[in-house]
C-alpha cells in the first residue's frame, strides 16, 4: 500500500475515470449527540457558514477540471453531516446550485440530503425538491423519550412525524428514517415499539443501526466509567434478528447488513460504496475513491478551509490500494449485500476472478455453515450473518 | 603472602551479599557510597530481584597480627535452583561463613549449604547476623545452630554487616582459623576454571583458581579438556574492580585473557595447565550437572532462530548449568528444547536472554526428565513427553523424586503435609527446632514440586516457610502420557506425562485453562485429553456469538477495513494448529494446572 504526502494528492495524479457518487459533508451541528463520532463542529454563525459554502464551491472547482468531476458519469449525490439542514435555507440553496454549475449531474437520478426532524420547514423541503434533491433521510433513531436522552438527541419523537407530513407535502416520495437499536437500557420490548413506529410512518426505507461505543465519545466514556451499561450480545442479536424479520413481513426486506427497503427503494449512493463505485467527497472528512485510490479530507474545518484556500485538496490518510488489497475490499465491502459477493459483477469491477481469490475462505466457512453460494456467487447464511464483521476479517485474510 | 579462601553462604537474604560488602569496605577496596550500593551483585537482573544468581570471586589483602593476607571470597547464591553454583564456589575455598539471619534462625537453605560445606570438607565458620535489629533473637539463633547444625553456640561470630559491628573479629577469626591453600607451588600449572564471560572485544574470559603451579603474563597455555592452546596476553584480579597482574600464585584466584575466540573451547571445571610444562592429571573438575526441568524456547517476536541460537551459546558460557538443543514442535516451529535446574533458573535464563540481548522467546510448560524402561531391557531418557516411545514397547516410566526439607512454623506443619500427600509425598519426618519451628521432611516427585510449590509453601506460611531439596533418584510410577486435541488435532507441544490417578482432574483443569486462553472462533471448537486412544476430559470452545457492526460508515471504506485487519490480527500473538489460532499463553496453561 502507498502512502502518499498528505496535502500533495491532485486530481491529475488519480487514474482517468469518473466519479459515479458525490458526497457533501456538511460540518455543522446544533449539538454533539452522545454516540457520535462524525466531524462536526456546534459553535457556528452564518459567517461561519457563509466561508464555508464559499470554500465548498471552490473545492469542486478543483475537480470540475479533472476527469473524474467533468463528464456525466455522477449518478447520485448524498448530503451528509454534520446536519446538512442547519445550513439556512439561501445557503443551501446556493450550493445546490452552485454543485448544479460546476459539475454535470444531467444523469443524476438519486439525490439525497439528510435532515434533522427537529428543524425541518416546509418552505426548507420545497427548496430542496425545487433545486432537484429527490430524497430525503431524517434521523429519527429512537420513539422513546428516555432513549433520546440517553442518545443526547434533542427532538422529540412526534417531530419525525411531522416532518416526514412536510417533506411529503413538499413532494418528496423517497424517504428514509434512521433508527438506533441496543441504546443503553433499551428492552426488546422498546425497539420493537420504535421499529412499529418506523415502519408505520410508510417510508419504504429505514436505515437500523446497532449503537457502536467509538472511541473518545461520551458514550464510550460513560460506558468504560460504569455509567451506562452496554447491551448484551445476545440482546443486540436478537434486536438485529428481530429487525430482519419483522421488515421482511412488511415488505422491506434487508438489502445490506442495517438497510432495509422497499423494492426499487434502495440507496443507490451507498449500493455504489458497497459496489466498488468512485465516489468524490466535498468538505471536511469527506471521503473519496478513485478506482483503488482512497483518502479522506481534513477532518478540521479550518484546515480544509486552508487546502481549498491554496487550490489544494485537503486529502489525508491517502493509500493506493495493490490490484489484491482492492479485490479483498470489495470482497469485504460486497459480502455486507444480501445477495453478497457476485461472481460476474466482480470481474465486472476488478477484472478478477473471485471465485479463484476467494475459494479457500468460502469453501472453509460453507463448511461451518457460515456462507452459502452457488455457480453465481456466495453470501451470508442466517447463521453467517451476526458473525459478518468476522467473515469479512476472513476475506480479507484470505 | 598468606593467603585465605574462602566462601559467604546463607539461606537467601541473610546478608550474604551485605556482608560481602562489608569485607571488601573493611579492606579499603570499596568506599561507603559503593557500599550502600551492592557491589557484589553485577548483574541488573540480581539487583532488581536482590538475590544472588552467580558466585563471583574477589580479592581484598587485609593486615592481622603484623601480617598482610590476601583474602579470595565468593559470595554465593541462596537459592535451591543455584546449589550447582555454590557447589563450584566450595570447590574453590578452604572454608566458608555460614550466615544465619539473627531474627529468621536456621532455614532450609542454612541447613542444605552447611551440609554441603561440611561435604566439601571445609572448615565452617558459623557467623550471626543482623544483630543489629531489635528483632534479633541471638541467644536462640546460636541454640538452633548447635541443635540443628552441631557447631557450638557460643563459637558463633555475631555481627552486623550494616553497621560493620563484629567485623574485625570475624577477620581475625578467618586469617587465624582457617587453613591456608593446599596447593604445590613448585609443580606444573594447574588451574581449575570456575567461571567466564564473553567480552565482544577481548574474546573469552576465563576465571580459575590455581591450585598449582603459578600463571604468568605472556604464558602458553593449554585447555586440557578441550586440548587448545593459547598465549595469555592479560591476567588480572577482580579487586572488586578488575585490576591486572603479572601473576597468579598457588592457591589465588583471577582472571585470563587470551584471544580465545570460540565460546566452545572453555568448558567450566576444565584445567588450565602450563603447554610447555604441562601437568600429567587434569584436576577432578565438577561432577556433570543434573538438568531437572526441561521446557522449549521459540523464537518469538522479531527475534530469529539464528539470533536465539547465538544469544544461548553465549549465556551458556556465563552459565554453563543450563543446557540446550535444537527441537522443533509441529504447533510452534524450530527451537531449542532447554534443561534447567530448576523453576527460578529457567526464568532467570529467560529474563538474561531478554534483558541482555534483547531476545524475546516463547516458552513451553516445563516438565522434568523421566527415564523410560523399555521392553528390550534398555533405559533411555526423556524430557519431553512427546519423545516417550511407543507404549508397548515402555515397560515403566520413572519419574525424579527429591528429598524435601522444609522449615516451617509449628502452625504451618497441617496445612503442608495436606499439601505433600496430594503431591504424592512420602512422609520421613519431623524435628523441633526450638519450640515453635519445624523441620518437615517428605520424599516427593520432582513434577508435583517444580510449578507453584514454592508459592505454596510461602502462602500456607504467611511466608515464614522455607524449603529445600535434592535429588535422590528415579522411582517408577503409574504415569501416563496426555495428549491434548484441538479440534481433533494433536497438539504436541501441549503433551503431559501425569499420574494416572491424577490425569482426569489434570485433564479437566487444563481444559478449562485452554478455554480461557484460546479465542472464540467462527466455529466450535472441541477440546479432548486422551490417554493412548481414549478421551478422559472434555470441553467446548463455543464459536463466537456476534461479531457484526451494523453501523454506518458511509463512504469511509477505510476505516471499516483497518478495524477489520486489527480484529483480524488481534493483541496476542498466536499460532495457528489446524485452523485454531492458539495464543502462546495456551502453551504455558499447562504450568497453571498444576495441582
Ligand atoms: N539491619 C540489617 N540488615 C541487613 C544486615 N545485613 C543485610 N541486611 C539486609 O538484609 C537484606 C538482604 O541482604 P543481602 O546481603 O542481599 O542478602 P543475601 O541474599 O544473603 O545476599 C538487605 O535488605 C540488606 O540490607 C544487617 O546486618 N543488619
Ligand atoms: S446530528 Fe448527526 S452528525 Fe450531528 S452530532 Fe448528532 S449524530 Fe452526529
Ligand atoms: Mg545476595
Amino acid at each position: 500500500m502507498m502512502q502518499t504526502n498528505p496535502g500533495h494528492l491532485t486530481p491529475q495524479m488519480l487514474p482517468k475515470a469518473m466519479a459515479e457518487g458525490l458526497y457533501v459533508h456538511v460540518p455543522f451541528c446544533f449539538h454533539k449527540c452522545h454516540y457520535c463520532d462524525f466531524y462536526s463542529i456546534t459553535r457556528q454563525d452564518e459567517g461561519r457558514m457563509e466561508k464555508f459554502v464559499e470554500r465548498l464551491l471552490r473545492e469542486a472547482e478543483v475537480w470540475e477540471r479533472s476527469v473524474a468531476g467533468q463528464s456525466n458519469g455522477l449518478r447520485t449525490v448524498f448530503f451528509g453531516g454534520g446536519t446538512p439542514s442547519l445550513l439556512p435555507l439561501e445557503m443551501m440553496r446556493k450550493i445546490l446550485q452552485g454543485l448544479k454549475l460546476r459539475f454535470d449531474l444531467s444523469a443524476v437520478d438519486e439525490w439525497t440530503v439528510e435532515v434533522n426532524p427537529a428543524t425541518a420547514t416546509l418552505e426548507y423541503c420545497q427548496m430542496l425538491k425545487q433545486e432537484g434533491v429527490n430524497r430525503l433521510s431524517f434521523g429519527a433513531q429512537s420513539f422513546s423519550v428516555n432513549e433520546l436522552a440517553t442518545l443526547e438527541r434533542h427532538h422529540e419523537p412526534g417531530q419525525v412525524s411531522e416532518s416526514l407530513q412536510l417533506a411529503k407535502r413538499a413532494g418528496f416520495e423517497r424517504l428514509n428514517i434512521d433508527l438506533i437499536y441496543a441504546i443503553p437500557g433499551q428492552t426488546l420490548e422498546s425497539w420493537k415499539h420504535s421499529l412499529e413506529m418506523g415502519v408505520a410512518l410508510g417510508t419504504g426505507h429505514i436505515s437500523c443501526y446497532g449503537l457502536t461505543y467509538e472511541p473518545n465519545t461520551p458514550m464510550a466514556v460513560k460506558k468504560r466509567l460504569g455509567v451506562v451499561k452496554g447491551a448484551e450480545e445476545s440482546l443486540e442479536l436478537e434486536m438485529f434478528r428481530h429487525t430482519r424479520r419483522r421488515l421482511a413481513e412488511v415488505g422491506w426486506p434487508a438489502y445490506e447488513i442495517s438497510n432495509y427497503a422497499k423494492k426499487g427503494e434502495e440507496c443507490r449512493h451507498n449500493l455504489m460504496y458497497w459496489r466498488g463505485g468512485n465516489y468524490i467527497g466535498l468538505g471536511p472528512s469527506g471521503a473519496s475513491h478513485m478506482e483503488g485510490w482512497r483518502w479522506r479530507n481534513r477532518p478540521h474545518l479550518r484546515e480544509w478551509e486552508e487546502a481549498v484556500d491554496e487550490g489544494r485538496l485537503a486529502a489525508v490518510e491517502v493509500e493506493q490500494l495493490s490490484a489484491e488489497q482492492r479485490a479483498r475490499e470489495l470482497g469485504m465491502l460486497m459480502l455486507r449485500l444480501c445477495r453478497g459477493v457476485n461472481y460476474e459483477e466482480f470481474a465486472g469491477r476488478m477484472g478478477m476472478d473471485g471465485r479463484a481469490l476467494f475459494s479457500g475462505v468460502v469453501q472453509r466457512l460453507t463448511k461451518h455453515g457460515l456462507l452459502e453460494g452457488d455457480q453465481s456467487g456466495f453470501w451470508l447464511s442466517e447463521g453467517g450473518l451476526a458473525v459478518a464483521d468476522a467473515i469479512a476479517a476472513e476475506l480479507l485474510r484470505g | 603472602m598468606p593467603i585465605r579462601n574462602f566462601s559467604i553462604i546463607a539461606h537467601i537474604d541473610h546478608g550474604k551479599s551485605t556482608l560481602s560488602d562489608r569485607l571488601l569496605m573493611r579492606a579499603g577496596a570499596i568506599t561507603e557510597r559503593e557500599f550502600q550500593s551492592q557491589m557484589l551483585d553485577d548483574m541488573d537482573l540480581e539487583r532488581e530481584r536482590g538475590i544472588t544468581i552467580k558466585a563471583s570471586a574477589v580479592t581484598v589483602f587485609h593486615e592481622h597480627g603484623g601480617e598482610k593476607f590476601m583474602l579470595n571470597f565468593i559470595d554465593t547464591p541462596g537459592h535451591v535452583d543455584f546449589h550447582y553454583e555454590v557447589q563450584k564456589a566450595l570447590q574453590a575455598c578452604e572454608g566458608a561463613i555460614l550466615v544465619v539471619d539473627a531474627t529468621q534462625g536456621v532455614q532450609a537453605q542454612t541447613v542444605a549449604n552447611a551440609y554441603a560445606a561440611i561435604e566439601a570438607g571445609l572448615e565452617i565458620i558459623p557467623v550471626i547476623n543482623k544483630i543489629d535489629l531489635p528483632s534479633a533473637r541471638t541467644v536462640e539463633v546460636a541454640e538452633e545452630i548447635e541443635q540443628v547444625l552441631g557447631f557450638p553456640a557460643e563459637e558463633c561470630i555475631l555481627v552486623s554487616a550494616k553497621t560493620g559491628q563484629g567485623i574485625d573479629p570475624l577477620i581475625a577469626t578467618l586469617c587465624d582459623k582457617l587453613p591456608p591453600p593446599k596447593g604445590k607451588p613448585d609443580q606444573p600449572a594447574r588451574a581449575l576454571i570456575f567461571d567466564s564471560i564473553y567480552d565482544d572485544y577481548r574474546g573469552v574470559i576465563v576465571y580459575v583458581r590455581v591450585v598449582d603451579g603459578e600463571l604468568k603474563k605472556g604464558m602458553k597455555i593449554r585447555l586440557m579438556g578441550t586440548n587448545r592452546e593459547y598465549q595469555i596476553s592479560d591476567l588480572g584480579k577482580l579487586m572488586p574492580r578488575p585490576r591486572q597482574v603479572e601473576r597468579i600464585g598457588t592457591g589465588e584466584v583471577g582472571y585470563i585473557v587470551a584471544a580465545i575466540k570460540d565460546l566452545h573451547d572453555v568448558r567450566i571445571g576444565d584445567t588450565v595447565t602450563d603447554a610447555l610444562a604441562p601437568a600429567a592429571e587434569p584436576l577432578p573438575g565438577y561432577k556433570p550437572i543434573q538438568q531437572m526441568v526441561y521446557c522449549d524456547f521459540y523464537p518469538g517476536g522479531k527475534t530469529q532462530y539464528e539470533e536465539l541460537r547465538d544469544a544461548m551459546d553465549r549465556l551458556q558460557l556465563n552459565d554453563s548449568s543450563f543446557s540446550f538443543q535444537p527441537e522443533s514442535s509441529d504447533a510452534l516451529g524450530f527451537g531449542f528444547r532447554c534443561g534447567f535446574l530448576g523453576l527460578l533458573h529457567m526464568e532467570i535464563i529467560q529474563e538474561r536472554l531478554e534483558r541482555e540481548f534483547g531476545i524475546e522467546v516463547v516458552q513451553t510448560a516445563p516438565t522434568v526428565t523421566y527415564e523410560i524402561a523399555l521392553t528390550d531391557g534398555s533405559i533411555v531418557r526423556i524430557d519431553a513427553p512427546s519423545e516417550l516411545p511407543n507404549p508397548t514397547q515402555v515397560l515403566e516410566i520413572r519419574e525424579p523424586y527429591i528429598l524435601m526439607n522444609m522449615i516451617l512454623p509449628a502452625d504451618g506443619v497441617g496445612a503442608m503435609m495436606k499439601l505433600c500427600e496430594d503431591r504424592r509425598g512420602v512422609y520421613k519426618k519431623t524435628e523441633y527446632i526450638g519450640a515453635t519451628r519445624v523441620i518437615l521432611v517428605y520424599e516427593m516427585p520432582l513434577a508435583e514440586v517444580i510449578y507453584d510449590f514454592y508459592d505454596r509453601l510461602k502462602s500456607a506460611t504467611r511466608g515464614y516457610g522455607t524449603m529445600d531439596y535434592d535429588f535422590i533418584g528415579f522411582r517408577s510410577g503409574e504415569l501416563v502420557k496426555m495428549d491434548i486435541l484441538v479440534n481433533a488435532d494433536r497438539v504436541d507441544a501441549l503433551s503431559v506425562i501425569v499420574h494416572r490417578d491424577h490425569a482426569e482432574a489434570r485433564g479437566r483443569k487444563l481444559l478449562v485453562r485452554l478455554k480461557q486462553e484460546i479465542d472464540r472462533h467462527l466455529f466450535e471448537i472441541p477440546l479432548q485429553a486422551a490417554i493412548g486412544g481414549k478421551i478422559i476430559a472434555r470441553e467446548t470452545i463455543k464459536s463466537v456469538g456476534k461479531n457484526v457492526t451494523a453501523k454506518c460508515y458511509g463512504g469511509d471504506i477505510t476505516r471499516k477495513r483497518k478495524l477489520l485487519e486489527k480484529q483480524k490480527e488481534g493483541k496476542k500473538r498466536m499460532k495457528r494448529v489446524g485452523s485454531v489460532d492458539i495464543p502462546q499463553e495456551a502453551f504455558m496453561a499447562i504450568l497453571e494446572s498444576g495441582d
